[in-house]
């Protein structure tokens, strides 16, 4: 009787312990993903202007300005990662 | 007696003659098929050794073909898995651009895990072989794939800044109305923005155009790489030259703005002459 408590016991314990693991892991997980996708995009969503008006219209011109710049350095990021492509991957001569 | 034994003895030397000529006999007879018959067992032992090589070998070269046909559709995976990570982090696509562009990926990703299992099925070198060449064939994906869908988020993204860009110059052009009923002189205003729009209305056009040349390059496209060139070439030149005088116009309406706003209320038809530029040198790099 004690002996399969005792084996309760411990399969409860291995769980919990495998479940702290599981759990610690998936939050590095997340966290790596996290700084990848950063990484990927760091554009800003442009807050839209509602009206233009005589107060806001050299903020609504200066961040159209900006947004046009924001937009031609994400073109020349994703130009950078066209550039990094190894065609050379998708020859047929690869051995196979 | 004597002859008694003497019958005896000479039977039995005469069985014992038999006997041994029998032996001799049957010795003759049958001993080289005795050998034959090891030597036969010995090369059946040698051929099955051999065929249990082969056997292995082949099984080997198998695995092996396996295993690299495996790896090369991981890293196209692992390449597209990428994609799906860049499109999905994009704040300024629409939501119907991400979902077509995501499901598309998706798309190929699905297909390469089922040829991937095709392959791990496949019991043959030859049909691994012939399996192993949709990589090259059907999917293409760094020849073709992924500068497509790439281009295409760049594209799909400058539309995106396009229509933002027309809904504020829509809200400038109904400023400048009110302006100009107010008996302010918008001249120089209106022909900086109409500029603008002219200039946005042509980058429109080769935006259009050029996402019709992405979306019709597949992997049957003969030479893929020089109509990515030639799209990248109207970005990187065209479409920024464009923007970038746009921004000019942009940098003198400001000035203008601020000309019209500060002058005096007892002048209400004050001209708004630009003052400064601003300077964008266009990248011509693409």
């Amino acid at each position: 009787m004690n002996s399969k408590i005792t084996v309760v016991v411990a399969i409860v314990i291995l769980l919990i312990v495998a479940s702290g693991s599981y759990l610690l892991l998936s939050k590095k997980g997340s966290y790596n993903n996290q700084a990848s996708l950063t990484q990927t995009v760091a554009s800003p969503t442009p807050t839209p202007i509602t009206n233009v008006t005589t107060q806001n219209s050299d903020q609504a011109l200066q961040q159209t300005d900006s947004d046009i710049q924001t937009s031609l350095n994400q073109m020349d990021n994703d130009f950078n990662s066209l550039n990094q492509i190894d065609t050379t991957q998708d020859s047929s001569s690869t051995g196979l | 007696m004597n002859n008694f034994k003497k019958y005896l003895l000479t039977n039995a030397a005469l069985a014992l003659l038999i006997g041994t000529v029998g032996a001799s006999v049957v010795t003759a007879q049958f001993g080289p098929l005795e050998k034959d018959a090891q030597n036969l067992n010995r090369d059946a032992n040698r051929m099955a050794a051999q065929a249990s090589n082969t056997a292995q070998r082949q099984q080997n070269d198998l695995n092996n073909l396996k295993k690299r046909a495996d790896n090369l559709i991981a890293t196209r995976i692992a390449s597209l898995q990428k994609l799906l990570a860049r499109i999905s982090a994009d704040n300024r696509l629409t939501s119907d651009e991400k979902n077509s562009l995501t499901s598309d990926v998706q798309n190929s990703i699905n297909g390469l895990n089922q040829l991937k299992a095709k392959i791990d099925g496949d019991t043959t070198v030859q049909d691994v072989r012939s399996d192993s060449q949709q990589i090259f064939t059907n999917y293409r994906i760094y020849e073709v794939y992924e500068p497509k869908v790439r281009l295409l988020i760049a594209i799909d993204n400058l539309q995106a800044l396009s229509t933002r860009m027309a809904t504020i110059f829509g809200k400038l052009q109904n400023l400048l109305n009110n302006l100009q009923s107010q008996g302010k002189n918008v001249t120089d205003l209106q022909n900086l923005l109409n500029d603008a729009n002219s200039r946005l209305s042509s980058i429109n056009t080769t935006l259009s155009s050029d996402k019709t040349t992405v979306l019709g390059i597949n992997t049957s496209t003969t030479n893929p790489q020089a109509m990515f060139v030639q799209v990248r070439q109207d970005l990187a030149q065209n479409v920024r030259a464009q923007f970038a005088q746009i921004r000019h116009d942009i940098g003198q309406m400001r000035d203008d703005f601020k000309a019209i706003f500060s002058s005096s209320s007892s002048t209400p038809n004050a001209s708004a002459t630009p003052t400064s530029s601003s300077s964008v040198t266009p990248s011509s790099t693409p």
